[in-house]
Order: C-alpha cells, then sequence, then structure tokens
C-alpha cells in the first residue's frame, strides 16, 4: 500500500550558529492510507512546525517528504488535502457562505459546484444557520467550525488537523470526532496533531510521540492502552514486609494516599500479587486491574526521554 | 481561474480598507475644489480672449498632477501590508495551502490593487475631462493617453509597494517607498545644481538615479502627452526637455520595471517561512 505521508530525516533548524534550535530533528515518519494518525507532544516538541512543513508553509532544512505519493511542494497533490492550521485566522469581513465559497474557488471549483458544496459543507459543521453571518461575529467555536468547514470542502483524501478541538465545548469536540471517524470510515487519512489525549484515544489507530524535534515512540494505539497489568490496590494492615515484597515483584509501585499503583511485568503476576496480599493477612479492600490511560502512556514517555 | 480567485478576493477586501474609503471621499473632495485651485480657474471660468482648448489643457495639466499624486498615495497606502500583514495576521495560511503556485497568490493579489488603482484613476480621470467637456464645450482627446501613462504610474507605485511587502513590515514598507519617491521627485534640482556647477558628474549621478524609480519622469511624460503638438506647447516641452525631460525610451522602462518589481515580489514569496512563530 502506498504511504500518504512518507517522511525522511525531515529537520528544521531556526537561528545560526550558538542560537541555532533544531526543532525538528532527523524525523522519520512514514503514514498509510486511510490511517487515523494522532501526533502528540508537548508544547514546543515541533508538532506544528512539521505539519507547516509538509503543508510548504516553511521549508526544512534538510530531507524530504513525500505526500500522496509525491513530492513535497507538489501544487496539485494540494487539491486532494485539507488543513486546519492550529491559529487560522480568517478574513472577518466575510460571511461564512463567502468564506467557504472562496475557499472552494481555490481549489478550482466552477460556481453551480461551489453552490452546493458550500450548503452541504455548513451542514456538516452545523453552521447552516450562520451562513450569512460574517466571520468577524463569530464565537471561537465557530470559527473552529467554520476552518474544519475549509479544511474539508474539497473532500480532501489527506486532512491535517492542527489541534481542531482546542476552542469547542463539549459538544462540538464531540461533532468534531464524529466527523474524524465518518471521514475514516470513507477512507480520508487524518493526520491530528492534539493536546487533547482523550480525543485522540477515541480516534487515532496509531499515535507518535515527539519531544524536542524527535519522534520518541510510535505505536498503535492498542499496543500503548492495552491492560498493562496494572493493579489499583487498597488494603488495611499491611506491613513493611509485605509492602517490601510488592516491591519486589512490581515494575512499579506508586502510593497515593493509601492507594497503591501496582504496575506488574507479566499477567500471571496479577494472581500472584493478590496472593501475596491475602497470604499476608491484610484485609483487602480493593484489587482493580486497569488500563494505562494514553495519558500515563504519554507523560511516562516524556519523562523518560527528558 | 484560480488567480482570478485571489484577484477578486483582493479587490473585495481593498475597496472595504479605511485607506480606500478615505481615499475616495478625499478624491471627491478634490474633484469639487480643483478648479477653485487651478490657475486658470477650471474649463468652464475661460473668459476674454484665452483660447478655450489651451484653457482647459492647462486646467486638465494641473488636475491630472493632482490626480497622479492622489492615485500613487492610494496605491502605497492600500497595497502596503498587502503580503506582510497576512502573514503577520496568519490568514495567508489559508491561500499557501491551497492549490496555488505562490507566484499565482502574488500576481492575483498585484491584479487586485492595479485593477482597483486603475479603475480609480481612470474614473477620476473620465471625471475631469468631462468637467471640462461640459464646462466649456473643448474636447481634450489628448488627455486620454496622457490619463493612461498616469495610469501606468499607478500600477508602478503598486508593483514597488506590493514587492517590499513581501519582506518589509507595513511602517517600513511606507517610509522606504515614500523615501524613494520623494527622494527620485527631486532629482531635477541635483541635476540642475550640477548643470550650473558644470558638474557632469552629478548631472550623470540624477539621471541615472532616475531609474530607481521612473514615475517622475513618466509624469513628466504625460504632461508632454497632454501639451501635444500646438507651437506654444512644444516650446515649452521642448524647453524642459532640454533641461531634465523625460527620455523617448522611459515609458518602455516603466512597463519593464513594473515586471520585474513583479517578478522580484514573487522571487521572496516563493521560499519564503511563513509560520508567524518562524
Amino acid at each position: 500500500m502506498q504511504a500518504a505521508i512518507d517522511i525522511q530525516g525531515l529537520t528544521k533548524v531556526y537561528g545560526f550558529a550558538k542560537d541555532e534550535v533544531k526543532a525538528v530533528d532527523s524525523l522519520e515518519l512514514k503514514i498509510d492510507t486511510g490511517e487515523v494518525f494522532g501526533f502528540l507532544g508537548p508544547n514546543g516538541a515541533g508538532k506544528t512546525t512539521t505539519v507547516q512543513m509538509l503543508m510548504q508553509i516553511i521549508f526544512p532544512s534538510s530531507g524530504t517528504a513525500s505526500i500522496l505519493g509525491k513530492p513535497l511542494g507538489n501544487v496539485e497533490v494540494r487539491s486532494r488535502i485539507g488543513f486546519l492550521p492550529e491559529l487560522f485566522q480568517f478574513h472577518s469581513f466575510l460571511k461564512a457562505d463567502e468564506f467557504l465559497d472562496f475557499h472552494a474557488s481555490l481549489y478550482g471549483m466552477r460556481a453551480a459546484e461551489r453552490r452546493v458544496k458550500v450548503g452541504e459543507v455548513l451542514e456538516q459543521v452545523g453552521l447552516s444557520e450562520n451562513s450569512n453571518s460574517r466571520i468577524g461575529t463569530f464565537s471561537k467555536g465557530m470559527l473552529q467550525r467554520i476552518g474544519i468547514g475549509q479544511a474539508i470542502i474539497n473532500e480532501p483524501d489527506l486532512l491535517f488537523l492542527d489541534e481542531p478541538t482546542s476552542a469547542l465545548d463539549p459538544i462540538g469536540r464531540r461533532d468534531v470526532r464524529d466527523l474524524i471517524l465518518r471521514l475514516r470510515d470513507k477512507g480520508t487519512t487524518i493526520f491530528l496533531n492534539s493536546h487533547m489525549l482523550s480525543e485522540v484515544e477515541m480516534t487515532c489507530g496509531r499515535i507518535g510521540i515527539l519531544n524536542k524535534g524527535k519522534l520518541i515512540r510510535i505505536s498503535d494505539l492498542d499496543a500503548l492502552v492495552k491492560p498493562a497489568h496494572c493493579v489499583d490496590v487498597v488494603a488495611d494492615d499491611l506491613t513493611q514486609e509485605t509492602r517490601e515484597k510488592i516491591h519486589a515483584l512490581a515494575s512499579r509501585v506508586e502510593e497515593d494516599n493509601g492507594r497503591l499503583a501496582v504496575t506488574l511485568e507479566r499477567e500471571d503476576q496479577i494472581r500472584e500479587l493478590a496472593r501475596l496480599i491475602m497470604d499476608s493477612g491484610a484485609n483487602l479492600l480493593e484489587f482493580t486491574p486497569r488500563q494505562v490511560p494514553l495519558e500515563d502512556v504519554f507523560m511516562q514517555t516524556i519523562e523518560e526521554n527528558a | 481561474m484560480k488567480t482570478w480567485a485571489v484577484t477578486r478576493f483582493t479587490l473585495k477586501e481593498t475597496i472595504r480598507t479605511k485607506t480606500m474609503i478615505i481615499g475616495l471621499v478625499f478624491s471627491l473632495l478634490y474633484l469639487a475644489v480643483v478648479p477653485m485651485l487651478s490657475t486658470s480657474g477650471g474649463g468652464t471660468a475661460v473668459v476674454g480672449d484665452i483660447d478655450q482648448t489651451a484653457a482647459g489643457r492647462d486646467f486638465l495639466g494641473f488636475a491630472m498632477g493632482g490626480l497622479n499624486f492622489i492615485g500613487m498615495a492610494m496605491a502605497i497606502f492600500t497595497t502596503l501590508g498587502a503580503v506582510y500583514t497576512e502573514v503577520e495576521r496568519g490568514t495567508i495560511l489559508s491561500l499557501v495551502t491551497k492549490p496555488l503556485h505562490r507566484w499565482q497568490i502574488i500576481v492575483g493579489k498585484w491584479l487586485g490593487h492595479v485593477l482597483l488603482m486603475s479603475g480609480y484613476v481612470l474614473v477620476m480621470g473620465f471625471a475631469l475631462w468631462l468637467s471640462v467637456a461640459v464646462g466649456s464645450g473643448v474636447f481634450i482627446w489628448r488627455f486620454f493617453p496622457a490619463i493612461a501613462l498616469v495610469c501606468l504610474n499607478i500600477i508602478t507605485m503598486v508593483s514597488l509597494t506590493l514587492a517590499f511587502s513581501t519582506f518589509l513590515p507595513v511602517i517600513a514598507n511606507a517610509i522606504f517607498v515614500f523615501l524613494i519617491f520623494i527622494f527620485t521627485s527631486n532629482l531635477r534640482i541635483i541635476n540642475a545644481i550640477g548643470e550650473t556647477s558644470d558638474n557632469i558628474f552629478l548631472v550623470i549621478v540624477a539621471n541615472f538615479l532616475r531609474l530607481v524609480l521612473p514615475v517622475s519622469e513618466v509624469s513628466d511624460l504625460a504632461s508632454v502627452a497632454l501639451a501635444g503638438t500646438t507651437p506654444g506647447s512644444q516650446e515649452i516641452v521642448a524647453s524642459e526637455a532640454a533641461i531634465f525631460g523625460p527620455r523617448a525610451w522611459s515609458f518602455a522602462y516603466e512597463m519593464a520595471y513594473i515586471a520585474l518589481m513583479v517578478f522580484f515580489a514573487t522571487l521572496v514569496f516563493r521560499k519564503k517561512d511563513l509560520s508567524q512563530s518562524a
């Protein structure tokens, strides 16, 4: 299968000599067609810089990439791409339908086609009733919606969304999530930059974590958030000796207000842990195996690579 | 078609700017006031033995000079932030990520400003011509090639300002363009100093520097075009030409200058990082 995005050694350097900062450092990444890929990282990690290089808003210092089989900078391929920038600014004097009509015209659509498409997109992003309102009067959430509208007006094969839900209320977030899932079902490849880990968890099949310009982890989401043999334990009368035994058995133990979060290497150790506590004569009040949330994976990965 | 979409958008955007609105109000005032400012009193006030045609031409020459200046000022002010402000605000992102070559964005914007300002000059010019035609019954057809040259000057200012707006902030662009304009408009003085002091170097420098911005020279050419071939006007033109008059190729040079500025703008913009944080 042809990769939708194939990045090879992409690097962006700002400044000179002593002041040189590598915003993105030798990034290697391949994203398959039809995939929903979550690109995570703390602020300043280089996520937006990466997307900006892929969209040719800025130019790489070195390295190459291809998008939908064409090299970076190919203009024709952009007719198959949609893009919502993180800090999307609008020409506020335009009405919502004029705005979308203008963007549709930049894709070379004819007037009749544009009329139909603008109506459809306004409906999709929930702004049908505001088609005649000036963008300057829109709330943040409405601006985000119209931004998403211009990104999907060409029915893209590849969609870049940079923080698409940052300004949205819970209903708006759910709408965007549903939209992403609908587009995914239609086979659209989606590259999602987001701080909203819960959104990523609900929509992405694979994630990459970027820190200080370097890709430090890439994995299927299922592999990351699968039951990680982590158990929450609440027990009375745990002796020091028992605690030491738990520490010896586990790969990691965190204690918070009497609650132990015990991470084990293997699944069979869960039973062993339960037996160890019961045999010690402690009064076991709670024993809950749980998934490691993406947030924990994210934090752990960043800490390990700090 | 995509370039035209950018042009239409630029027209729509620019026509709503405060600068444009103020400029239009000022222009209407100018139309009302210019007959009073003219030494001949305007086409409608010609009396006695003064030749109606000569008086009408004098008036149009005077009014055209004003229009040339107002038009250039409006061209500069409306084009100052054409690219830089869009980059600064981030609105450019929605253009450069679409299936457009970057040169199409520059050419589309340039065309938008050119059409708007040319339209402005032509309408204003026609209004002035009409005031003479209706007021004194004289039809000075030579005014039209002259106003076409004024139009060319406006396009030159749009091109220069747009080229600088690809890398200069609004204020810096304004200072830079006005300095060039003022400097090249006063080269006649340097030339005159060179002539009177027999300093051939100053004369050569003054003539060479006219190439930096050819609008003054083409303004003179417009005056020549308006003056026509009547004996009196030829005399004036001949004496002007002997001192610091327009060179025969200044029109062609201004056309090339415009092309060069647009090319320069596309060249700078082609590989420019457009991130606000970059």
